[in-house]
């Protein structure tokens, strides 16, 4: 807890007199992972409010089908969509790819897709989707409208929104081969997982790849598509030329933002490989583990800000930046927030890239691992306040010290830390945040009327140890979803990464596990910060002080409401956003990791949650889906 | 009056088990397949079942003493991972069982029953 115990009550006052504004006209629609082009997830809806939530009923429940624990022959599933709602209808993608097409008001299916993808974990531990794509031309007939669902074996399937039919035009009979743009180290397919963002006529595609597998990889790129077509418009690359010989990646899993107006696209862009050493690819990369403003028409690369300089620690961009106008000394501010694994919280003008509060460059602890020369400063952005401590992890949990006889003590003094860009080391390195990051894709959310951000952060403490290619080769064992033993072929280290917990399997490090928390844009000011959700173990729940890690992002509405999933508890929560008090919750199959979507439909406000679950907070996978609406 | 004791203990331990069945095997109880729901579940049988040998074979002296600090124990750690397990009316069930065993306990320490003489 960061605010006193004085100023929080005025600190809420003020916010909530803020969040009286007058409500903008009714949105209708989610467009998208994070609602629209602006990434905002500010749903226009005024009826959910603190008074109203405490009402909120199951409007209706669907089960896809769709999942898998792992036990069989089928990899798990790993389901982080976000439905789209358009047209008229809710568009889901499942992970077995498949897109559901049903009635925003009862659930019912209207029709369904099946890509008849291969279900293999081709790139991931998992079969994985975070949704789909929606597009109109504006025009009547077949296809004017569709959907995009993409694979994990690399391929882009285009149908009719209304019927579901594949629309012929679109690659070959409505299946484009994505990976026929996959021409250089292509050591795994172009997986997409996330559905590539619509701006006009054009698709603007990022992929996923394998993680922590290879030196060598596949060159990050951004591909801009005809949407009627596929037809490739233009490519862009986020590795120079010649460092793609002996490095890779840099790529957009996650969504993107656009600025229409601006005419730019904002790529977050991930780390090169292998991830954690970067003895290869000393020469600088600027544009990796960076936000980039691209040129909507030719691809043009306008700015790129680079927020972790020669990515050694996994910290990808996660996450589309929130677009808000800020107002500041009475000028309007076109800006974007771009949250970070590292918990820096980057507020940019959105026209330049120039940030606008201070970011400083401090100097950084050098490696000692072989061949590997860390970048001797990094930025840190200290205002707004970052959501995790870059200077002190947490310390030692006396009650996991006491239940392991001080083991916990004993490793704190063991592996090296000192600070968030301590590099990773044959030593033993403690990540904090650890590689799922402080924030991820979830993204924040952000009321443009009074410029308040809202986050939510995980504070989870790794151990990552550099592993010497022949030891590695010995010793290698398991790997998982964010965790266990990975080669990284071609360098001269493997690594195995875990949580830092004790014998009995309780985390080592002080709570609170996750935090909610809210931001004041035009000051810099956290406004508060609560512990979020609760952990779990065994099903026993932890205190409300201890929170939970998260994953999923929140959705803030008109009417002064956030709702968010994305906690270990199984529960999807409304949360007062004047104070992140608790308003309502209900329990659900499996941790919702995707954002909620937020809509209105013939009059009736909907907030619907999808429950699938991720082995990064616990082994618990669902295909339920789950809408709620006032009596 | 042990017997009554003992017999509300056995029913409240009953309909803890009952309760404890319900969260282990769900659907959205938030603990469902897990293992301390399972723990729990075991721990309301275990108190059922010794309240239940306690009527059944009406046991006196030391040995209703030890099962009753038994199921003390047993019914007091069952509630405290009810309530670890956001399952407040196993809980309750739980402290009612485990007050019916301190009610016999009591009645055992302020009428103590001696062996019949000779």
């Amino acid at each position: 807890m960061t605010c006193s115990l004085l100023t929080l009550p005025l600190r809420s006052a003020a916010l909530a007199a803020l969040l009286a504004a007058p409500a903008l006209a009714e949105q209708t629609t989610w467009t998208g992972f994070h609602g629209d082009l602006a990434s905002t997830k500010f749903a226009d809806v005024a009826r959910f409010t603190p008074a109203t939530v405490g009402n909120l009923v199951r409007a209706w429940e669907v089960r896809t089908g769709d999942v898998s624990d792992g036990s069989g022959d089928r990899p798990a599933t790993v389901w982080s969509a976000t439905p789209v709602y358009a047209n008229g209808m809710l568009y889901l993608g499942t992970p077995f790819y498949r897109i559901l097409a049903l009635d925003p008001a009862t659930g019912a299916e209207i029709w369904s897709y099946d890509s008849h993808s291969t279900l293999e974990a081709l790139t991931q531990p998992a079969l994985k989707n975070r949704g789909v794509a929606y597009w109109e031309s504006g025009q009547q007939g077949p296809c004017e409208k569709r959907v995009y669902l993409g694979t994990m074996d690399a391929h882009l399937h285009a149908v009719d929104a209304d019927t579901g039919a594949l629309c012929p035009d679109f690659g070959e009979g409505g299946i484009l081969d994505v990976n026929r743009w996959n021409r250089v180290n292509a050591r795994f397919p172009f997986s997409l997982l996330q559905p590539p963002l619509v701006v006009g006529d054009r698709l603007y595609l990022g992929w996923a790849g394998k993680d922590w597998e290879y030196a060598v990889a596949p060159p990050g790129n951004l591909l801009a598509l005809d949407a009627r077509t596929g037809r490739l418009e233009w490519e862009l690359s986020f590795i120079p030329e010649e460092m793609i010989p002996q490095t890779g990646t840099a790529n957009i899993w996650t969504a993107m933002s656009a600025d229409p107006e601006l005419g730019l696209l904002y790529a977050p862009v991930s780390s090169p490989s292998p991830n954690y050493w970067g003895g290869n690819r000393t020469d600088p990369i600027p544009l990796a583990t960076s936000v980039t403003a691209v040129d909507l028409e030719t691809g043009e690369v306008v700015w790129s800000f680079q927020h972790v300089h020669h990515d050694i620690w996994d910290y990808d961009t996660p996450a589309a930046p929130q677009l808000v106008d800020i107002e500041r000394d009475g000028q309007t501010i076109p800006a974007l927030v771009q949250t970070t694994k590292q918990g820096f919280l980057y507020v940019l003008d959105r026209r330049t890239g120039e940030p606008l509060f201070p970011v400083e460059e401090r100097p950084v602890p050098p490696s000692d691992a072989e061949g590997e020369v860390a970048s001797p400063t990094q930025p840190f952005a200290l205002t707004p306040p970052p959501t995790n401590d870059p200077f002190r992890m947490p310390g030692v949990w006396w009650l996991a010290d006491l239940t392991s006889g001080g083991q916990c003590s004993r490793e704190r003094e063991t592996y090296r830390y000192e600070g968030i860009f301590t590099p990773p080391s044959e030593q033993g390195t403690f990540l904090y945040p650890g590689t799922a990051g402080a924030n991820n894709w979830g993204g924040a959310a952000v009321d443009d009327r009074n410029d308040i951000l809202y986050v939510n952060s995980m504070r989870v403490v790794q151990v990552l140890t550099l592993i010497p290619r022949e030891e590695y080769d010995r010793i290698q064992g398991d790997s998982g979803n964010e965790e266990g033993y990975y080669p990284q072929e071609g360098a001269p280290y493997g690594i195995h990464l875990t949580e830092w917990r004790n014998a009995l399997g309780l985390p080592c490090w002080e709570p609170p596990y996750g935090t909610f928390a809210a931001y004041d844009l035009r000051s810099g000011e956290r406004l508060y910060e609560v512990p979020f959700g609760l952990s779990q173990q065994w099903g026993f729940y932890g205190l409300r002080d201890w929170g939970s890690p998260t994953l999923g992002g929140p959705v803030a509405t008109a009417g002064g409401v956030i709702f968010i999933g994305a906690s270990m508890d199984n529960r999807v929560r409304a949360l007062d956003a004047a104070t992140g008090r608790e308003l309502w919750s209900d329990i659900v199959d499996a941790p919702v990791v995707a954002n909620p979507a937020v809509f209105t439909h013939d009059g009736v406000d909907y907030v619907v949650f999808v429950a699938g679950g991720n082995s990064i907070l616990k082994d618990e996978v669902s295909d339920q889906v789950v809408a709620y609406r006032l009596p | 009056m042990h017997l009554v004791a003992h017999a509300g203990a056995a029913l409240a331990a009953l309909a803890g088990s009952a309760l404890a069945a319900m969260a282990f095997l769900g659907p959205e109880t938030g603990v469902e397949g897990t293992s301390g729901a399972l723990l729990a579940l075991v721990g309301a049988l275990v108190v059922a079942l010794g309240a239940g040998l306690a009527l059944w074979r009406g046991l006196r002296g030391f040995w209703r003493i030890l099962l009753d600090g038994f199921l003390l124990i047993a019914a007091a750690l069952t509630a405290l991972a009810a309530w670890f397990l956001m399952q407040p009316l196993l809980a309750a069930a739980m402290v009612l069982a485990l007050l019916a065993v301190l009610v016999s306990l009591v009645t055992l320490v302020s009428h103590p029953q001696r062996r019949p003489s000779r």
